[in-house]
């Protein structure tokens, strides 16, 4: 991981990563508020945590704070131009795309962890403590580990979309077409899936974007977790696979 | 010599129509609205373009391809070429007046090409019958029909052009068109989720991207229609001087 | 015997099948020179310093640094070398310490120290905290320099370095350029349109055209070995091109680059008395007749002219 560090000081000295922060923190206050005003009954601070986590992924905000960040990391390289000068180095693309992947891996993990955060401190203080409630408030219990899994999942599932974006950016080589193209090619995807079953889709990673339905169930659907975990990082590979071939086959522009 | 506002924005409308994503998006957003044929089945054609104008505004998608529009903008702090328009003897009004009425005729090219390729597919496959919407218990008819989508989509260009509004505002005021386009989505994404605080709604972005539901309706309601009409002239109108004061103060240092 | 620091061997690279960039370059760079890469613009000079640096394939062709090829031993070779080419190129948003932070994570092993040293030797050291986008043209190009002078190489590739810098700055990597090959024995392949610049640091040339090896050799004796020029002024300058124009034995140098009344040629077949005496003869009347030292834009000119 040699070039790690470097990779996590792009990200952490760049403005998108100042406007995922405050994105996020903005994002758990106004889902937590508008909540709120809503019908809240029975609600805890830490049913607030599960329910900005399980926004973030339904309105799939968290791929979108990653399409940012890797058009940043990957994108970028190629719109200033530095790629060029990467490649006059010793370097081997394996371990640059293994060590960009891995910081924003880390950069994933980290806004995951500042919405759990911001979203227990204020649903503590708008709904106090309490237990967790699954459908039909049913109590749930143990919150911590489910919690841990829903995190856990989450934040490796985020690994999916820094894999198909860079894919992207290499092949559009710019960071505003990035962005627009790959989350335009999210929500054609996911419209679509109204047309297919769930059987097919049990075999992509559309029906693990959330692993809420998995782990709000009176008893935790492991196999199912696993086995979309495991589908997931299969598609995941499958793009990185891509992306070093073309890198390889091509010349540095 | 003064040059003309035609003369500007026939240039810039040049310049924008020639750049890679404003194709890509054009095909994107074109192709999407074809996916609209898939689903439930259809009996009248008019469902084909309701149903596209739905999806791509339900989504929030299009908010996605119209935030490209910041480029109108962008592409002078790209090329460096914002120096050159500063030292010429066009007004600011002018330049960022040109950019803004660009974006609009762009947006309704974009708007009115996806109900083109709708309707002519749609009309080619399925007869025009009278249809029902989800949110309204009454039939609309078919002489009604075409009419009826054909202003949906025309007023549509309005909220669009919103968009296009708030990304090249966010876009002139940073320097970024980067930040332009993400933070319009953000905007979009916070603004969908607000919509539930009711006293909130009329005030939000998203909530007028509807505004074609008030128009396919067996009864258009014009009155909300002309309603969210000004709400979103009047942001225009605001982000439009905004920008000009932007433009009219800021260093072109690059 | 001084080792071969750089050779290229029948390097070939044909874009879409069509167009031939670099044909059959052969070039050999021996240690601790400073070499000019010359050549028009389209030539295939960056073209040819992409394909020793391997960021393009060549069709065919090898390229041997340190008498290791580059397709074998891409990381090893790489080690060895550092390069500026087609402008230098920055993350805007970080200072130029920590650009130099990032280049340096790739090169492998740079300390702080070794940041600071180049920094200091570009004289970027006072504003290595202020980010590069703040930065002018010029600042940026020595950054670039600096970039290259990181892993401390044995071979230094600089396409056009003086680009954007003012005279003091010009003279500076002059000066910079003549001590890394003097003082540390660094090789030093230098690609610029300055010619005057290039002749006075470079000890080899070569010139490239239409993507092939015209001229190679030793500056001083490229220079001395050439026809001789002779310049030519007269009261009247539209006669006195008229008449070196019908004499067969010498070729006029186009006298659009020669602002002043005097008028170049060269001499393909005679002596210069001869010359003088037959335009004479012809009624030119002269104000002087003299050999002209040939530079290295004449020689340029003239080669890259004779081949199209």
């Amino acid at each position: 991981m040699k070039y790690l560090s470097v990779e996590l000081l792009k990200i952490s000295k760049s403005i998108e990563s100042k406007i995922s922060y405050l994105f996020t923190i903005v994002m758990v206050f106004i889902i937590i508020i508008s909540f709120k005003m809503g019908d809240t009954s029975g609600v805890s601070n830490i049913d607030s945590v599960f329910l900005t986590l399980g926004n973030f992924n339904r309105y799939i905000m968290i791929y979108f704070v990653m399409i940012l960040m890797t058009s940043l990391v990957v994108a970028n390289e190629f719109n200033y131009g530095t790629y060029r000068y990467l490649m006059m180095r010793p370097v081997s693309l394996k371990q640059l795309l293994i060590n960009k992947y891995i910081a924003l891996w880390i950069f994933a993990g980290i806004i995951l962890l500042l919405t759990s955060i911001v979203s227990f401190l204020v649903g503590t203080t708008l709904f106090g403590t309490g237990v967790l409630h699954g459908e039909n408030q049913i109590e749930l219990s143990q919150p911590l580990l489910r919690f841990i899994i829903f995190y856990i999942g989450t934040w490796i599932n985020t690994f999916f979309i820094i894999q198909l974006t860079t894919y992207i950016s290499i092949l559009l080589k710019n960071n505003i077409n990035t962005i627009v193209v790959t989350f335009s090619a999210i929500f054609v995807v996911l419209f679509l899936t109204r047309f297919v079953s769930d059987s097919i889709l049990d075999f992509t990673p559309i029906n693990y974007i959330t692993l809420k339905p998995y782990i709000f169930n009176a008893s935790i659907d492991w196999s199912h977790i696993i086995f979309g975990i495991l589908i997931t990082q299969i598609y995941g590979a499958f793009f990185s696979f891509l992306s070093l071939a073309k890198l390889k086959r091509e010349d540095v522009g | 010599m003064k040059i003309s506002m035609v003369h500007l924005i026939r240039t810039e409308l040049h310049k924008t129509l020639k750049m890679q994503i404003v194709r890509i998006i054009f095909v994107f957003s074109l192709a999407f609205s074809l996916l609209s044929f898939l689903g439930d089945a259809r009996t009248s054609a008019f469902s084909i373009p309701l149903s596209s104008i739905s999806n791509l505004t339900q989504t929030l998608i299009i908010v996605a391809f119209i935030s490209f529009t910041a480029y109108i903008y962008g592409v002078e702090l790209q090329a460096n070429t914002l120096k050159i328009i500063r030292s010429k003897d066009i007004s600011c009004w002018k330049v960022i007046g040109a950019k803004y009425l660009t974006a609009f005729i762009v947006v309704l090219i974009f708007i009115m090409s996806i109900w083109l390729i709708d309707i002519i597919l749609a009309v080619t496959v399925f007869p025009m019958a009278d249809f029902t919407v989800k949110y309204d218990s009454n039939i609309i008819l078919a002489r009604d029909g075409m009419l009826f989508v054909l202003l949906a989509f025309l007023f549509e260009a309005m909220p669009l052009f919103l968009v296009s509004c708030i990304s090249l505002t966010i876009t002139i005021f940073s320097n970024s068109t980067v930040l332009g386009v993400i933070s319009t989505i953000f905007i979009f994404l916070m603004s969908k989720i607000l919509e539930s605080v009711h006293a909130l709604k009329f005030l939000l972005p998203s909530y007028h991207l509807l505004i074609w539901k008030d128009i396919i309706r067996a009864q258009p309601d014009w009155y909300q229609v002309a309603a969210k009409l000004v709400v979103i002239l009047i942001y225009c109108v605001i982000l439009y001087l905004l920008s000009l004061h932007r433009y009219n103060t800021m260093e072109v240092k690059h | 015997m001084t080792k071969t620091i750089l050779e290229t061997k029948n390097l070939t690279k044909i874009f879409g099948n069509k167009f031939v960039a670099v044909q059959n370059l052969n070039l050999k760079i021996e240690a601790g020179t400073i070499f000019g890469f010359l050549g028009p613009n389209g030539a295939g000079k960056t073209t040819s310093i992409r394909m020793i640096l391997g960021l393009i394939k060549p069709n065919e062709g090898e390229v041997y640094i340190d008498g290791t090829s580059i397709k074998e031993n891409r990381n090893k070779v790489l080690q060895k070398v550092g390069a500026l080419v087609e402008g230098p190129a920055f993350y805007d948003y970080l200072s130029a310490r920590d650009n130099m932070k990032v280049f340096g994570a790739y090169s492998g092993n740079i300390t702080e120290k070794r940041i600071d040293e180049v920094l200091e030797i570009v004289g970027l050291y006072n504003r290595r905290n202020d980010k590069a986008k703040n930065y002018s043209y010029g600042m940026k190009q020595r950054l670039g320099i600096a970039q290259a002078l990181l892993n401390k190489p044995e071979l230094i590739i600089l396409d056009e370095p003086t680009n954007g810098l003012d005279p003091y700055g010009i003279q500076e990597i002059r000066v910079l350029i003549k001590q890394l090959s003097r003082d540390l024995g660094v090789t030093v392949l230098l690609s610029s349109h300055i010619l005057s610049e290039v002749e006075m640091i470079c000890d080899k040339v070569a010139i490239i055209n239409r993507g092939q090896l015209v001229v190679t050799g030793d500056t001083k004796t490229l220079l001395n070995s050439e026809k001789k020029i002779y310049e030519v002024a007269g009261s009247d300058k539209t006669g006195l091109n008229d008449i070196l124009k019908s004499e067969k034995n010498i070729t006029l140098i186009d006298s659009k680059e020669n602002e002043s009344d005097s008028i170049c040629f060269y001499i393909n077949d005679g002596t210069p008395e001869d010359i003088l005496v037959s335009i004479v003869n012809k009624g030119a009347r002269l104000k002087s007749y003299s050999p002209k030292k040939i530079t290295l834009e004449d020689f340029f000119f003239q080669v890259t002219r004779e081949d199209e």
